[in-house]
């Protein structure tokens, strides 16, 4: 055990600075790849050669490209990385890079330096290659769908500790989407043991909440007024708990509220007339509540464009 | 048998069945707390929906009679007739009365188009998004999504198949870990994961923890991450035994008047289950109705089953709908290909396999329902706007949920695989 620690210990590669692509990672990818992996070319025989796989690495915009199997580098990712996924193949693989009798394949501590700089984000420094005004082509899918989310504007990361203790209580904390500031918080897990004290905890995450589900819940409307300070709050189920009109009251100031969940609650006509207050509410769900039909529509009227069920 | 052996072999019978129930209950050991789970799941898009039933109509449903009667011929609807719906200007099939008032949720998918002809192999495209091969088995779509979404309720498996047959949720490549957890009568939840009454909570202990010395010295000497694996499958179990999540299996629970506006068809009460799953955090359900090869007397055959899904499916939606559930929830009804325009009198007006042109439908989890997505021609057999195909359906659940699905999994033997294929989300269901 001791030995495979050292022999570990003598391959990581030195992270004391940021790797230079042009000084540490080029001449291994020129030894390796470039070969096969460039622009198309005239041989001697007068025929078009194509880069292998569709794929370039004379540039940094065709590196980031891909090729016709996806994707190429993925900064920060050496797992979605291709070029890193296939030197790191066994070698016999049919895919494994570079193929049998085509060059050298790299260490391990060559690899390791690879995936060093895929790291730290792929910097390509002052290398241009021959990209000369190529536009990189951003990838459909996952990165041409974030949204940055004007709500986030201004807020601090949310505290750690806090998401880690709502954690332990049985909550799912994630954010609401990636890198976002904003979290949203469900009690999904054993709710029988959530009550008002827990909701304490919410208090250090208040600002960054965005979807709280408390549904089936101990909680009362006491628990509630921690709520009532989320300004950030969209989307709120407080389904199934013992909350009255009281608990909804104070929800009054939540200017940001688009959706609330309360049904099977000790909800009445009053709270209807809170909720009315709240113009950005789109979807309110009050199905066996005291709230009467009369009231709901009433409601409906009052927040034009919303839904606003009892049945 | 041995007398003396009767408790070891109850003890051992007990646990073995204990794990089979609570197979895919995460096996490998995890943090603690759901935080670590839950902080992998980096949704996309805001608003993402948080779970997927999927309601999955094996046979192969017939188009012309449930999904897609619009704008087509008498002589390739037969006795079938279109009926008006809750959204303006969509007609459904009469065979399915109740979803049509619950049209305003749903968009059908009219323009479903796959290459595989046979159910197997139709089914396994539809449910996996690759082709069947010899040298690998791909993962379930329920598989991919808690894979990549992890679970929401670390005490409850994240993938449950209900009333489906156990291969067609198996996890592949991915292992039993992400394999759904079967369940064959909804009525009567999970199976043995209650301590039998003739054993008290002591009892119980003692035995564990007798297990537990004796285990010791085998796991110290042997340190196999399978057996590892298997020991926290034991953990794993017995926390879902001793939880109060359990009840979530329980659809005894449910008043009367919500268990008969679902049916008491099994697959009505497999759709009542998925929703108190679903309620609970369990991240994917599978729901499976059978019987939809109507080679022979189809004008029979189809409005039997499509009762049991009309009944299934509207209840579900409006259920879902007054709970404020149904944008968090995604329900997809899927089949493995469509049924002929001809109706063939030999086989007493009967329809046969068709691919190339058939219907599926998403509601809820952030779509925008009341609308059709693809268009066939008037007969009904060509796609002729908007074609998608299984993996396209698959992207589009994916992309509700805020998966990556340019994510890429290695298989153990270092093959890329992505959550479906190369499908393409259609988009426009959001806007």
């Amino acid at each position: 055990m001791i030995r495979l620690g050292i022999f570990l210990l003598l391959f990581v590669p030195p992270v004391c600075a940021e790797l230079s692509f042009r000084r540490q990672i080029l001449p291994l990818l020129g030894k390796a790849c470039a070969d096969c992996h460039k622009a198309p070319t005239k041989g001697t025989d007068g025929k078009v050669q194509n880069p292998k796989g569709g794929f370039r690495m004379d540039a940094p915009s065709h590196m980031l490209k891909g090729g016709s199997d996806g994707s190429g580098v993925e900064p920060g990712d050496p797992d979605k990385s291709g070029i890193y996924q296939r030197i790191m193949l066994p070698t016999g693989h049919e895919d494994f890079m570079p193929p049998k009798g085509k060059g050298t394949p790299l260490s391990f501590p060559q690899t390791e330096l690879i995936k060093q700089w895929i790291l730290e984000g792929a910097n390509f420094g002052d290398w241009i290659g021959s990209d000369i005004a190529v536009a990189v082509v951003p990838k459909p899918g996952a990165a041409g769908l974030r949204k940055v989310d004007p709500l986030a504007a201004g807020l601090t990361e949310p505290a750690p500790d806090a998401m880690k203790k709502l954690g332990s209580l049985g909550a799912v904390v994630y954010r609401a989407g990636k890198d976002s500031k904003l979290i949203i918080v469900a009690f999904v897990q054993s709710t029988s043991l959530i009550g008002d004290k827990e909701m304490e905890h919410l208090r250090p995450l208040a600002a960054n909440i965005t979807e709280l589900d408390l549904s089936d819940t101990k909680i009362t409307d006491v628990g509630m007024s921690v709520v009532g300070t989320m300004p950030r709050l969209t989307k709120l189920n407080i389904s199934g708990t013992a909350v009255t009109d009281a608990g909804v009251a104070g929800l009054k100031g939540l200017v940001n509220l688009d959706c609330l969940a309360a049904h099977s609650t000790g909800v009445s006509d009053a709270a209807v007339e809170t909720l009315k207050s709240m113009k950005k509410l789109r979807s309110v769900f009050l199905w066996k509540t005291r709230v009467t039909s009369s009231s709901a529509a009433e409601l409906q009227k009052a927040l034009p464009g919303s839904s606003v069920s009892i049945e | 048998m041995n007398f003396n052996d009767t408790d070891e072999f109850t003890r051992r019978q007990l646990l073995c069945n204990i794990a089979k129930a609570a197979l895919g209950v995460s096996v490998a050991p995890m943090f603690s707390s759901s935080l670590a789970t839950a902080a992998d799941f980096l949704p996309n898009r805001p608003k993402a929906a948080k779970s997927v039933i999927f309601l999955m109509m094996s046979g192969g449903m017939s188009h012309l009679d449930t999904l897609d009667v619009m704008g087509k011929k008498e002589s390739v609807l037969g006795e079938t007739k279109a009926i008006e719906t809750s959204a303006k200007g969509i007609m459904l099939s009469e065979n399915l009365p109740k979803t049509a008032k619950q049209m305003q949720h749903i968009c059908l998918m009219n323009g479903m188009s796959t290459t595989q002809g046979a159910h197997e192999q139709g089914q396994y495209l539809m449910q996996r998004s690759y082709t069947m091969r010899g040298t690998i088995v791909h993962p379930a779509l329920g598989s991919w999504v808690v894979r990549l979404a992890g679970k929401r309720n670390n005490n409850l498996p994240g993938f449950v198949a209900v009333s489906t047959d156990a291969n067609s949720a198996a996890g592949g490549f991915m292992g039993a870990k992400y394999s759904g957890v079967p369940i064959g009568e909804p009525g009567q939840g999970l199976q043995d994961s209650m301590r039998p009454s003739s054993i008290n909570e002591g009892d119980f202990e003692k035995r564990l923890k007798l297990a537990d010395a004796m285990n010791k010295q085998f796991h110290t000497q042997i340190t196999n991450p399978g057996i590892r694996e298997h020991s926290s499958l034991y953990d794993d179990a017995l926390r879902l035994m001793r939880c109060e999540d359990l009840k979530a299996f329980d659809v005894k629970k449910e008043p009367t008047e919500i268990s008969e506006m679902y049916g008491t068809s099994r697959f009505g009460q497999g759709c009542l289950l998925a929703r108190r799953l679903v309620e609970h955090g369990v991240r994917f359900v599978q729901v499976t109705l059978g019987g939809w090869d109507t080679h022979y007397d189809n004008f029979t055959a189809v409005p039997a089953r499509a009762k049991n899904l009309d009944d299934g499916l509207s209840a579900l939606l409006k259920d879902l709908h007054r709970r404020g559930m149904l944008q968090d929830t995604l329900v997809a009804v899927g089949t493995e290909f469509g049924r002929t325009p001809e109706i063939i009198t030999e086989h007493q007006d009967g329809r046969d396999h068709y691919p190339k042109a058939f219907s599926c439908l998403i509601a809820g989890g952030g779509i925008t329902g009341g609308r059709f997505y693809g268009k066939k021609d008037d007969k009904g057999g060509n796609v002729v706007e908007g074609m998608t195909t299984p993996m396209d359906f698959n992207a589009t659940i994916s992309y509700a949920l805020g998966l990556d699905t340019d994510q890429v999994i290695m298989s153990p033997s270092g093959r890329p695989f992505t959550v479906a294929d190369k499908g393409k989300p259609v988009v426009e269901l959001f806007s």
